[in-house]
């Protein structure tokens, strides 16, 4: 039994917040996947979604940075940056 | 036509038990759980009264109640949401999911037009306006504090002051962030929308503000509009959050000198009715709702009743803001307006479930007036001296008290009365036998008074 990378294990508890918000199959959830248009994620859902994943993690995403995480592959990005700054 | 109007579901958050069960067997055993402030606060201001009754938050994950709703959500709400799955299920009232994503859901066997929502709150809301206001008023100057103490570490450390500046930024208590749904989590209906949201009912949904008569006010105005035929059934009661980080609300008490003072001995702090009362027991919140259907509703899903409601009343001391009408003019009023819609007369009142806070004043009117109308007729006995006062919740919480008592015929015991404030039937230990008719009643600040009278279930 191989431990899992952190990565993939972030990977793994992102798309988990996803599906448990948004209410998606996780078929869905691609890196290129956009929260608003393919996601169908409104305006509350996105504030849903950080607060989740702030709680998930631990962490806090100031607001001027909650407009950069459009794609879902911002947000693995974003967490893995910011668990990372948060754990040096 | 006039409908008969039934209590047929009930559930309960309160300090001593987390469900309807639970607090009821607590009620019967004389339970109390009381625990020492938060060490914190004394350091904003040394308060009198020293002791709370802590609230077990409910295990969230036992009930359809969603991350996201918990994120969004205050606790006066949640402490609703889940007092109502608690209600529903012991009614026997099916709900299937509406919308997932959402996590609502939609009554079996209920007009959803015909149902509706009534909750009285006190000032729920409040911690969480209190906490979040809290975020951005504090969290810059806590992170310029620290900066502060390391320069000044570097520099050498003069006379501790790096760690000073570490107590005070330690003080400045404050949530991580900013949460945007602060406007909808501090407003006072937001309880009732949440439960309407929820459950898709469509009926009349109204919250009741007044007090520490709201709850007893809303279920009032349940049975009103139950008996005059605009709903089929009700979701109503009360609910309450009062902690907020730094203890804003209950100094607020404590600073208006409500609370209970002599706290040495925990046990002995809160006693209604006693003459050695100081005051009231902050409680950190609770809630109780009520399923109330009409007769022709309940009966035609063979609904077991706990208890039927039979009068409800209100009247204003047009007196004070904070001290109530020494006289009791309205509350008599209020009395003898119950006794005549119920077709009673004062010997055929039981029980009477008091507001029996613990207050001087309160007790002394109170006392006064139940002696006067009643004699020494009635068993007596205050909820609060076991869980305190949860403002908004509490009327509600006494009202499922009082049904629970009509339907097992048992009254719990009143703790602390040593040397009563008048000689009347108090309910010094459990008591069992049947009873008849029972009345519940509350008095507010600012003046409002509500009671109800319940009545065995035929």
């Amino acid at each position: 039994m191989s431990a899992i990378p952190v990565e993939e294990g972030q990977k793994t508890r992102i798309n988990k917040v996803i599906m448990e918000i948004l209410k998606v199959e996780e078929s869905r959830i691609l890196p290129q996947s956009r929260f608003k248009e393919d996601l169908g994620a409104d305006s509350l859902d996105r504030i849903t979604l950080l607060m989740a994943f702030e709680e998930e993690f631990n962490t806090t995403i100031p607001d001027a940075d909650a407009e950069k995480l459009g794609l879902v592959s911002d947000t693995y990005e974003y967490i893995r940056t910011r668990t990372a700054i948060q754990d040096a | 036509m006039k409908q008969d109007v039934f209590i047929t579901g009930i559930g309960i958050i309160a300090s001593t038990g987390a469900t309807a069960a639970e607090f009821w067997k607590s009620c019967l055993q004389g339970k109390s759980e009381i625990a020492r402030v938060p060490a914190h606060w004394s350091a904003y201001r040394n308060a009198q009264s020293t002791l709370y009754a802590p609230l077990p938050l409910p295990d969230f994950s036992l009930y359809p109640v969603s991350r996201a709703e918990q994120s969004q959500l205050d606790k006066s709400a949640l402490l609703a949401m889940v007092a109502s799955f608690q209600a529903l299920n012991d009614a026997g009232l099916k709900y299937d999911q509406k919308d997932a994503k959402k996590n609502t859901f939609v009554l079996d066997g209920a007009d959803s037009a015909r149902s509706g929502v009534m909750i009285g709150t006190g000032i729920s809301g409040i911690s969480s306006l209190l906490d979040n206001n809290a975020n951005h008023l504090l969290s810059s100057h806590s992170q310029t504090l620290s900066a502060l103490g390391s320069e000044i570490k570097k520099r050498g450390n003069i006379a501790d002051i790096e760690s000073r500046l570490e107590t005070i930024s330690g003080l400045l208590k404050f949530p991580s962030r900013f949460n945007p749904f602060v406007v909808s989590m501090s407003m006072p209906n937001g309880a009732a929308s949440t439960l309407g949201i929820k459950f898709s009912l469509r009926g009349q949904n109204q919250t009741f503000c007044s007090a520490c008569a709201s709850g007893t006010s809303a279920v009032g105005h349940a049975f009103r509009a139950v008996a005059g035929g605009s709903a089929d059934l009700v979701l109503c009661g009360g609910t309450e959050y009062l902690m907020d980080e730094a203890g804003g609300v209950f100094r607020g008490f404590d600073a208006a000198g409500t609370l209970a003072l002599r706290c040495e001995n925990p046990a002995a702090a809160c006693r209604p009715f006693d003459a050695a009362r100081s005051g009231f027991l902050f409680s950190e919140g609770g809630a109780a709702i009520l399923v109330l259907e009409s007769g022709t509703h309940a009966r035609a899903r063979g609904a077991r009743a706990y208890a039927e409601v039979s009068a409800f009343s209100e009247t204003f001391d047009a007196h004070s803001i904070m001290m109530m009408e020494p006289g009791g003019i309205a509350i008599r009023a209020m009395t003898q307006n119950l006794l005549a819609e119920a077709g009673l007369t004062p010997p055929d009142v039981d029980y009477i479930n008091t507001h029996g806070t613990g207050t001087v004043q309160n007790d002394e009117i109170e006392a006064t007036v139940i002696s006067d109308i009643f004699g020494k007729g009635p068993l007596l006995n205050s909820t609060k001296s076991m869980i305190g006062h949860a403002l908004g919740a509490s009327g509600a919480i006494e009202a499922a008290v009082t049904a629970l008592s009509l339907y097992h015929g048992a009254v719990h015991p009143s703790l602390n009365i040593e040397n009563p404030v008048r000689d009347l039937n108090f309910a010094r230990t459990a008591q069992q036998g049947p009873l008849r008719n029972a009345i519940t009643h509350s008095f507010a600040f600012g003046g409002h008074n509500a009671g109800l009278v319940l009545k065995k279930a035929g």
